[in-house]
């Protein structure tokens, strides 16, 4: 397959993507192995976190739900 | 909230835990209180560190207002460099594994009641990550296995013996997922001139089993309080001199079954 062939491949691959909604949860965001964002949130008390100050002497457990609210 | 009930567990563990959505400082607030949350909630309103972590969700469209923002749920174990050590992200919203469940496969340790089984040659105790359970709950049955002095049991791909297998009885509903064993050692049997794989110090079975999250099986659980699993532990257990019958023991437990839980988070 020449050059033009490979890229009306993607594109038509990217196009695909666009076109479905479906993911793979598994394959988003940060992988094992590799260092996650780091960040500045506010908790419910109202108090700034970073990563940093999360942390445990072994780590952190990080979970990302939906909503709160709904 | 599971995430709560099991804080002194991950901290045990020496891990950290914060809980992150776009919701304002104000509902996290709110349902903390309602809740009893104690552990950090973020606030990630306009989802920047969402979109950092690469986690918006794609198929709301930016034209729905209310969800627009939210991220695939999923959960992060990192150490203390931010560099992922597990992660936990379904394809289907309602499967997920439980965090007792993770803790135990990473190899920390569950405050839980554990029950004792009567055996030969081996001292076991056992019990579940998690007592109660819904459709598409991920969680594990934990067997610690203390071969008593002198005597060892084969691991899991020794062949000649009768290496250690935990089978669970297949029942409608449940899906038997993946078993962890420990490294083996290796035992030297003289007389044969033999190298083995054995186990002569306690060890942890976990095994993964999953509550289907289908729709017939969720109909067909919805009127039950309890779920009894129902398994055998096969071995043979040898010493320096005398290699013992094989053995199979019965064991089971009991889970109490909740609906689907349909709303987030945990």
């Amino acid at each position: 397959m020449n050059t033009s062939g490979v890229l009306a491949c993607l594109a038509t691959a990217i196009w695909a993507t666009g076109q479905s909604p479906a993911v793979d949860p598994r394959t988003v965001g940060p992988q094992v192995g590799t260092k996650v964002p780091s960040f500045t949130l506010t908790d419910q008390a109202g108090r700034s976190r970073t990563l940093a100050s999360l942390m445990g002497p072994k780590g952190a457990i990080l979970v990302f739900f939906r909503s709160a609210d709904w | 909230m599971e995430l709560q009930g099991r804080l002194e567990d991950i901290q045990r563990h020496g891990l950290g835990l914060a809980a992150i959505s776009y919701d304002p400082v104000p509902v996290l607030a709110d349902f903390a209180r309602r809740r009893t949350i104690t552990f950090p909630l973020l606030s990630d309103e306009g989802s920047s560190t969402i979109k950092a972590y690469g986690l918006l969700n794609t198929t709301v469209a930016p034209t729905n207002k209310t969800q627009y923002g939210i991220p695939f749920p999923g959960t992060f174990f990192v150490d203390r460099d931010g560099i992922v050590t597990s992660r936990v992200f379904e394809t289907a919203y309602q499967e997920r594994d439980t965090i007792s469940s993770l803790i135990v496969r990473l190899g920390g340790q569950l405050d839980a009641t554990a029950t004792k089984i009567s055996a030969p040659h081996l001292d076991l105790t056992t019990f579940t990550t998690d007592q109660t359970v819904a459709p598409g709950t991920h969680f594990s049955i934990v067997l610690d296995v203390t071969p008593r002095r002198g005597v060892h049991v084969y691991a899991p791909g020794v062949t000649g013996y009768r290496p250690v297998a935990l089978t669970i009885a297949p029942q409608p509903g449940v899906a038997v997922r993946d078993a962890q064993f420990p490294k083996p050692v290796d035992y030297y049997f003289k007389p044969l001139d033999e190298h083995v794989n054995v186990y002569e110090r306690p060890f942890r079975i976990v095994q993964d089993v999953a509550i289907d999250a289908s729709r017939e099986a969720e109909a067909m659980l919805k009127d039950r309080a309890t779920l009894t699993i129902q398994a055998t532990l096969d071995y043979q257990a040898c010493d320096d001199k005398v290699c013992f019958n094989p053995q199979s023991v019965p064991m089971s437990w009991t889970v109490a079954l909740k609906p689907l839980d349909r709303e987030r988070p945990r």
